[in-house]
């Protein structure tokens, strides 16, 4: 689930090292709101990231100044892992490339496709 | 907003993870012990490397551990403290403690504890490698794991007495795995081809065969030069840094360092894999500070200005003035390398110094443009303002 308003209020945060913004690459996996608030849950690119803090930080920066009336409750998952599939097509037209369901199958796995192949052949 | 690809898991959110979301400030004090024992390594290793170029400084009954000062005291900190920050729980702080208690160690004197606490700290920075390995198992986790192991290797060679030449393959494997593992972990949103993986692993296996035969030390590189190569031509293919150059401001500058990095790593490798380290007589130190230098520092200069809030909880601010030291470090390794290859001991030793003015003149231009923001940078007269990015 993902609040337009919150989102919104998400779309300045960007990872610092790809110059390019948290929801665009897919990290941020619901933004709604709550009976108790604003809730937030979201991912980054691996665990050995040590961004972490410092984003988490800036979405309450960013929920405080756009709902300062609710509480916000930001939290890290990394289930399901971020994959680059999760990019938004506003992000992969950052990144040069297009996003299609064709791109997409081109990248699956390579034992899948070989056995496709096999098969098909 | 495009709808998730992957289907409709709902994200599940474990206790620790939670917890951690909300931030705790109040240990990030904490962090900048390690940190300024790290700095502390930096400076004090530094010294140890112009000691050994033939500058007058004082210290000069420690110039041998210019090496392991560098690597351990303050690279291995540094890398230690970023994989606990990630980690997250207060176990993976050992790590980051027991290299800077290691760096202490070394810097005063008192080699065994320091070889014992820095065994300690590569141990743990391994076992926590191994845990994100398991958390998300991927190429880049396992070269993180793999490069701390070789760190473990090249700390008992060192404590048992065997010549630095040899000691140096690890570790500079240690480093060199360790980047490009966070290069593969950010370029992964350039979506690389499958083949990438069996590219990169086969690199790796190739430099960690040379490290193993000692070929930093040997009159030929061909397994860690070609390793090296590999390595270099893969992420250049498919580097992140293809994309974000053309961004702006702190972006943009990673970038270039990364580039710059590259360049030094394939040179390095070129070298090795020639066999040019045996056939000049400072070949050795081209090699080595190729690496260390070209390849690692570019990639501290690159960082810095983003990893240091993430762990120190310190806000910086970017400044274009910071190619100006970027500049100096690269032209510093051209004079050093032209030395090793001219054996012209004042371009050596000129080389040298220019490093320590580099990192020193990156430290200053860093805190005077954190100290001194942009709107007030006005009075300075004309000539010395930050150029536009």
């Amino acid at each position: 689930m993902m609040d337009p308003d919150i989102v919104g209020a998400l779309k300045d945060i960007v990872d610092p090292e790809l110059g390019i913004g948290i929801v665009d690459l897919g990290l941020v996996y619901r933004a709604a709101h709550t009976p108790a608030g604003v809730e937030v849950i979201m991912t980054m690119t691996s665990p050995s990231c040590p961004m972490s803090e410092v984003l988490v930080a800036q979405v309450h920066g960013a929920l405080r100044r756009r709902f300062p009336d609710s509480v916000h409750d930001v939290q890290l998952t990394w289930e399901p892992p971020w994959s680059p599939a999760r990019i938004t097509a506003a992000g992969c037209a950052q990144l040069g490339w297009r996003k299609t369901a064709r791109a997409d199958a081109a990248r699956s796995s390579w034992p899948a496709r070989l056995l496709k192949s096999l098969v098909r052949h | 907003m495009t709808a998730d690809p992957e289907g409709s898991r709902e994200p599940r959110v474990w206790g620790d993870d939670s917890a951690r979301a909300g931030g705790r400030w109040n240990w990030r004090r904490v962090r900048f012990i390690p940190l300024a024992a790290g700095a502390g390594a930096l400076i004090w290793g530094l010294q140890m490397g112009l000691i050994r170029l033939g500058w007058d400084l004082p210290g000069s009954a420690g110039a041998a551990l210019h090496g392991p000062l560098m690597i351990c005291g303050f690279l291995g900190t540094l890398i230690s403290l970023e994989r606990a920050v990630a980690v997250g729980r207060s176990w993976a702080y050992a790590a980051p403690a027991a290299c800077a208690a290691g760096a202490v160690a070394l810097a005063t004197g008192h080699e065994t504890w320091a070889h014992a606490a820095i065994l300690l700290a590569s141990l743990w920075l391994t076992m926590i490698s191994i845990w994100l390995c398991l958390r998300m198992p991927a190429l880049f986790a396992g070269l993180l794991a793999i490069g701390a192991a070789t760190w473990v290797v090249g700390v008992i060679l060192w404590a048992l007495g065997h010549p630095m030449t040899v000691t140096a393959g690890w570790w500079l494997t240690f480093l060199v795995l360790t980047i490009t593992a966070e290069r593969v972990e950010l370029s992964r949103v350039m979506r690389p081809p499958w083949w990438t993986t069996i590219v990169l692993t086969l690199g790796a296996g190739l430099v960690l065969l040379g490290a193993a035969r000692g070929e930093l030390a040997q009159s030929t590189g061909y397994a860690m030069g070609a390793g090296l190569l590999i390595m270099t031509l893969s992420l250049l293919r498919f580097d992140v840094a293809r994309v974000t150059i053309r961004q702006r401001r702190q972006v943009r500058f990673s970038a270039v360092c990364m580039f710059t990095g590259y360049f030094w790593l394939a040179t390095a490798g070129l070298g090795l894999a020639l066999g040019l380290q045996a056939s000049w007589i400072h070949g050795y130190d081209a090699a080595v500070h190729a690496i260390g230098i070209g390849f690692v520092l570019s990639m501290v200069f690159a960082h810095a200005p983003i990893i240091l809030p993430a762990v120190a909880g310190v806000r910086l601010a970017y400044t274009a003035l910071l190619y100006a030291p970027l500049t100096i470090l690269h032209a510093s390794l051209v004079a050093r390398i032209a030395g090793d290859l001219l054996e012209s001991f004042a371009a050596r030793k000129a080389g040298g110094l220019l490093t320590a003015v580099a990192i020193a003149t990156y430290a200053i231009v860093l805190l005077a443009a954190t100290v001194w923001p942009r709107e007030r940078r006005s009075i300075l007269p004309r000539a010395i303002r930050a150029p536009a990015d």
